[in-house]
């Protein structure tokens, strides 16, 4: 059974210092959760195969023994710490992997739907000649393998995707969405042996960038406290005008302990700072209470809060995604319902 | 400087997409304030490949200035959406053709459709045509003999890249401002001849499309409607009861 492949992400910083991007553990805990669907047979074709498919980590990084280390500590999964020459880059990335990807032989392999996922996955899967399913949210199974589901038509849909059996299947997996929890080691064997580490250099050679870096822009400047907000009033396109900005602003400052967020939409029409953005592009919030105003639901925003406890939206619009993950849908035109609500106070 | 731009229509089916709109929009920036501005040899030609339908988009591309249409026909999909791995082989070998004389310095792509939303076709496309690749490309110039591109990074990290051509870019919002279709350039176009391409086959697919279903909810999603003043009396009690103030 070919095996499947996980390629971790790892935050490099100077003096060696990296640290495992928890959007790995997330691709882990997927990697597991496939492997079991194999193993439990499903579909007839895959149930074939009696023995589960292995699972090799990939961790490409200028310094990745450290962070390869952790993770076949916590995971007990076999680790291979590939060296990079200098720091990995999408088109580095790309060309590196291939070579040690033709020795694998995957059924599966896993990238992190990120900006390096998005930018090597396709790329490597015309290379390899394998089927690029990207942008997942969920997988499943039904009576003849296993069944891919992404978002299309602007998030207002689930294509269920199946993709050929025996045949490389390249996934880019939305963070946030697979579980977060340090994945354990297979089911009946715990506790678990730590997973061996093995390292390979990354030739120079084997690397051929035509891309130059000229600058790298730190962190976004700006600093929003989202940590310690009990509510998070967001708003998006659905706001309208720019003048009704502050009406929102009102609003918020009538709820005791609220912050003002925006979906990306707002912050690239540069109505208002990049550090108030929640989305994978932007912060991740999780406070008692989120009220998305005129927010549609992207999954690249639900991916931002959907840790927070309670949710109400605000919408003109019933059919709009976000009120499927709303506690309360208020189906109304948002400035008539904030002076409504301005006044009742 | 010779580039295509690649697009495809938005989910209503009229409308370029909003993200081939900002590639669009970034290849007529590089057209007019480029070298070799407003010659014969600065030209941006835009390619789709889909139904016959598609034509509309075509028109509003010239209508926003774009020189030349390619059509690559395709008959009409009864569930409207095709793996982007089929599309990127039609517009490769479209693109084999029109470079026999000369190769487009440069090919953009919005940084994925409205429809299918897979990011895909770009990338795909460079890998077939063994030309670098950025994603998610926010802001280009070009420098003569090469490209000046500001990529993002999660949290709002910006990268600037210097790219040899020719390349591939697919554009993502942030920079970009699309404008409208003129529609006097519009009616001029319609004497454009739009470049009809008839692929031999179509490319099988290794994934099937099985059904879409609705996103699955996640939470209760009681709807409230009625006057603002019960709205609002509603989401004071949901506030009160969960102690939220």
């Amino acid at each position: 059974m070919n095996p499947i492949v996980v390629v971790a992400e790892v935050r490099e910083k100077s003096a060696g210092k990296n640290a495992v991007r928890p959007v790995t553990w997330e691709l882990i805990a997927a990697a597991k959760k496939i492997q079991a669907m194999v193993r439990d047979g499903v579909g007839e074709e895959i149930g074939k195969d009696q023995s589960p498919p292995d699972i090799y980590i990939l961790v490409p990084a200028q310094n990745p023994l450290a962070p390869a280390r952790e993770i076949a500590r916590s995971t007990g999964l076999c680790t291979i710490a590939l060296a990079w020459p200098f720091p990995v880059t999408p088109e580095t990335l790309k060309q590196g992997l291939s070579t040690e990807l033709v020795a694998l032989d995957p059924g599966f392999l896993l990238f992190a739907h990120t900006a390096l996922g998005r930018e090597v996955a396709s790329g490597l899967a015309v290379r390899l000649d394998g089927i690029m399913v990207s942008g997942v949210t969920h997988i499943r199974t039904d009576l003849e393998g296993l069944v891919f589901l992404r978002p299309v038509m602007d998030n207002r849909q689930v294509l269920c995707v199946r993709t050929l059996n025996k045949h490389l299947t390249v996934l880019t997996l939305v963070p946030g969405v697979f579980g977060k929890d340090a994945p354990r080691g297979m089911e009946g064997k715990e506790p678990f042996e730590p997973g061996s580490v093995s390292v390979r250099e990354v030739a120079q050679t084997s690397l051929s960038p035509v891309l130059v870096q000229r600058s790298k822009s730190g962190k976004a400047r700006g600093s929003t406290d989202f940590g310690s907000a009990k509510i998070v009033v967001a708003m998006g396109r659905g706001i309208g005008e720019k003048e009704n900005l502050d009406k929102v602003f009102e609003f918020s400052n009538r709820l005791p302990g609220a912050v003002v967020g925006a979906s990306r939409p707002l912050v690239d029409q540069g109505w208002i700072e990049y550090s108030r953005q929640v989305g994978i592009t932007g912060a991740t919030v999780a406070p008692d209470l989120y009220i998305a105003c005129g927010i549609s639901g992207s999954t690249q925003h639900l991916a931002g809060m959907a840790g927070s406890k309670w949710v109400i939206s605000i919408n003109k619009n019933p059919d709009a995604p976000i009120c499927r993950h709303s506690d309360l849908c208020i189906q109304a035109d948002l400035n008539e319902f904030i002076d409504t609500f301005l006044e009742s106070q | 400087m010779k580039i295509l731009v690649c697009i495809k229509p938005d989910v209503s089916g009229k409308e370029i997409g909003p993200f081939e709109s900002l590639a669009l929009e970034a290849g007529l920036n590089i057209k007019e304030s480029g070298l070799g501005a407003g010659t014969d040899s600065s030209r941006v030609d835009v390619i789709t490949a889909g139904p016959p339908e598609w034509r509309e988009i075509i028109g509003r591309a010239f209508g926003m200035g774009a020189d030349r249409g390619v059509h690559v026909l395709t008959e009409s999909d009864p569930s409207g959406l095709v793996p982007a791995s089929v599309t990127a082989e039609l517009l490769v070998g479209a693109v084999a053709g029109l470079e026999e004389k000369s190769q487009y310095d440069l090919i953009l792509f919005g940084v994925m459709s409205q429809d299918l939303m897979a990011g895909q076709t770009g990338p795909m496309v460079a890998e077939h045509l063994g030309r670098p690749v950025i994603t998610a490309g926010v802001r280009i110039e070009s420098m003569d003999t090469r490209l000046e591109v500001q990529r993002e990074w999660e949290g709002g990290v910006r990268e600037t890249l210097d790219m040899p051509f020719p390349c591939v870019v697919t554009i993502q919002p942030g920079f970009f401002k699309p404008r409208y279709p003129r529609l006097s350039n519009m009616l001029k176009a319609k004497d454009k001849p739009i470049v009809k391409l008839i692929p031999r086959d179509i490319p099988k697919p290794k994934e099937s499309f099985l059904e879409t279903v609705l996103p699955q909810k996640t939470r209760a999603g009681r709807i409230i409607s009625g006057s603002s003043k019960d709205q609002v009396q509603a989401f004071n009690e949901f506030l009160r009861e969960r102690a939220l103030l």
